[in-house]
């Protein structure tokens, strides 16, 4: 990691007990973790549970994070390991609660309740990613050649100058106007 | 907000940042306009990488702040490695200090017990006769008997009543107490 790296930069400062710093860090990562722990847990609302407490660990434990690794992979590992602890202990659990259906029923329509209960809190996907999308095609070529090589294929500023044939502070400058003009398209769906 | 700073944060998401990011972290922890960028830059990378869950909650990153909000601060020990040089000279150290708490517990012991010798030695005039300083170190031997005696009366009984009182039986109840006579002969 370099000294700039903006995790290692968040890390330093959770570690001297600034908890805003790490909420950065759960900004940045939500989505991924949410992504990852969905792949085991099917409730969503079980999910939001898992990575919520998925983050709590990593809080807890980064005293103890060397930076041998990447954070997220750190952070990958916890939130499997969470997933994974919170399965066997469903599973536990639905054996015992095997021997009273009316238990399990309540259970359910209490999930149920749950994901349909606060409709404003939720975002899809697929209207993000549509928002997105059009806000790119609606850019000008330089700057949306920019943030896709930055993006998709994930290219250094150095390499997409390489490509683009122009100075690395001009890399800088059409990505970041590219990210402002999706920023614009979103900030709608964002604010609702 | 300077625009610059927006780009800042920009550059800060790629890892491209060029100046010392320190200070850019103080603004983006504690301006919301940077905040709120750095979570819209966020949203468009992984919606652009098909990171995106089916579903996503708003209220996530709060809901984490406030339980994380409940925790204590972390504050990590900042770990100073020293060189490698110094490791045989800290052990040399620990070392050294043990001889010296050896040498300052042991020494008054044996001291004590050269004293003795010497003063045997010393308290042997040319033309005393033996029998006389025999006499002075008897009497020396008899009076710390009796201290240690007097204390281990004291002992035996305060023990005696305290396990009566706490209703303890144990093997003295079915034993005499030993005293000891100062005045024995």
């Amino acid at each position: 990691m370099g000294s700039n790296d903006a995790d290692k930069l968040l890390i330093e400062r959770v570690k001297q007990g600034d908890k805003k710093a790490f909420d950065a860090l759960v900004v940045k990562y939500q989505q991924r973790v949410i992504n990852l722990v969905s792949r085991f847990v099917r409730s969503h609302a079980d999910a939001l549970d898992v990575t919520q407490d998925a983050f709590l660990k990593a809080y807890r434990a980064l005293p103890n994070f060397r930076g041998d690794s990447a954070f997220y992979t750190w952070l990958y590992r916890i939130a499997v390991n969470t997933a994974k602890n919170y399965l066997a202990m469903q599973s536990r659990r639905s054996g015992e609660l095997d021997q009273d259906i009316a238990e399990i029923e309540q259970i359910e329509a209490n999930d149920a309740l749950r994901d349909k209960a606060t409709p404003e809190r939720l975002l899809l996907r697929d209207e993000i990613q549509a928002t997105v999308i059009a806000a790119i095609e609606a850019l000008p070529e330089d700057l949306r050649t920019a943030i896709m090589l930055r993006e998709v294929d994930g290219m250094s500023y150095e390499d997409i100058a390489g490509v683009m044939e122009c100075p690395i502070g001009t890399v800088r400058s059409r990505i970041f106007r590219a990210r402002e003009a999706v920023d614009k398209q979103l900030k709608p769906l964002l604010d609702e | 907000m300077n625009v610059d700073r927006t780009e800042d944060v920009s550059a800060m998401i790629d890892d491209e940042l060029e100046q010392d990011g320190q200070h850019l972290v103080d603004d983006l922890l504690n301006t919301p306009l940077l905040r709120e960028r750095w979570r819209s830059y966020h949203l468009i990378r992984d919606s652009l990488q098909h990171q995106l869950p089916e579903k996503l909650d708003k209220t996530l990153a709060s809901s984490v702040a406030a339980k994380i909000d409940n925790e204590p601060h972390i504050l990590a020990p900042v770990k100073k490695s020293q060189p490698a040089y110094l490791k045989p000279l800290a052990g040399l150290a620990i070392a050294a200090s043990v001889a010296a708490l050896a040498i300052v517990v042991l020494q008054p012991a044996q001291e004590g017990s050269s004293e003795q010798g010497i003063q045997v030695a010393s308290f042997t005039p040319v033309g005393t006769p033996v029998t006389s300083q025999a006499r002075q170190d008897d009497a020396q031997i008899r009076q710390v008997r009796a201290e240690a005696r007097a204390r281990l009366n004291s002992y035996l009984v305060n023990y005696n009543e305290y396990q009566t009182n706490s209703g303890i039986q144990g093997m003295l109840p079915y034993a005499r107490t030993v005293t000891y006579e100062n005045n024995r002969k």
